[in-house]
């Protein structure tokens, strides 16, 4: 059996995970580019003991299945960060115009 | 197909017309919940603990599956109760979904112990099911570090606008 190419494995996930998130893409790349290889690297090392008689099959699925919730998790990570973006960047256009509009109508109108 | 630029556009005027509605901030993901921070540490803490103590007795009668069953209890116990608290703030169906997935990580790790029997967990075992473990929590902490900072942000008095009055 050949060797697990970790940095390919990792790139495969990362470039599975580019599309969906699009823009944000560029932000969320860096936390989940070490998430990825940390798990690649896991990955290749069950299946290194299934080879070595170490793990049962069962048991390597077991495994697997623990990494997968973790890209999953890191994923999920991802989109919040991305929301809290979107957020802040409302908040902060509304925050820029507040003084303003509350000035011009005599209340607040907008309390940030 | 609506284009992307103009879907922002209106998202954009959607939340504004909420805001300016409410009079306060949007929200689009629930608060930091430091309960909810202090509880995962809690657990990540003494499942260390857990499978440090494991590693150093593997081999031993009290690494078996037998001896160690209450810890999966426990553990199964406080991640269903912090389940139960996320799913009661509004807009927390990303944390709750990450606390989903830890507890089916626990399981997992349950099923691994439990096919191992008297035995207990090898150390390779231990190793590979920390290192997911330990991704994991750092993904739900880097997500709740960023709420924490979202808050500590909010709670900052606003630099005063720079933007000209409007006439009236």
């Amino acid at each position: 059996m050949g060797s697990i190419d970790i940095s390919a494995l990792a790139e495969s996930m990362l470039a599975a995970a580019k599309a969906p998130l699009g823009n944000l893409w560029a932000t969320a790349a860096p936390f989940a580019k070490e998430q990825f290889i940390n798990i690649g690297q896991t990955i290749a090392s069950i299946g290194e003991q299934v080879v070595a008689g170490q793990l049962t099959e069962a048991q390597a699925a077991l495994e697997l299945d623990m990494q997968k919730n973790a890209a999953e998790t890191a994923l999920l990570t991802v989109k919040g960060m991305s929301e809290i973006a979107a957020e802040s960047a409302v908040n902060g256009a509304l925050g820029a115009v507040a003084a303003a509009v509350n000035t011009a109508l005599g209340f607040t109108l907008i309390s940030l | 197909m609506m284009k992307p630029l103009l879907r922002c556009t209106l998202l954009f005027f959607a939340a504004v017309s909420v805001l300016l509605l409410s009079g306060c901030q949007v929200h689009f993901i629930a608060a930091y919940d430091p309960v909810l921070d202090n509880g995962l540490t809690q657990l990540q803490q003494s499942t260390e603990q857990f499978l440090g103590t494991l590693d150093a007795e593997a081999g031993l009668p009290e690494a078996s599956w037998t001896d160690n069953q209450s810890f999966y209890t426990q553990s199964d116990a406080t991640l269903r109760t912090l389940i139960t608290r996320a799913q009661s703030e509004p807009k927390s169906a990303i944390i709750v979904q990450e606390l989903q997935l830890l507890e089916k990580s626990y399981t997992d790790l349950m099923n691994l112990h439990q096919t191992m029997g008297d035995k207990g967990l090898s150390h390779v075992m231990i190793v590979d099911s920390r290192a997911a473990l330990e991704n994991s929590y750092k993904s739900i902490f880097t997500l709740e570090l960023a709420l924490q900072s979202r808050l500590n942000t909010a709670a900052t008095p606003a630099p005063a606008a720079t933007a000209p009055a409007l006439s009236p």
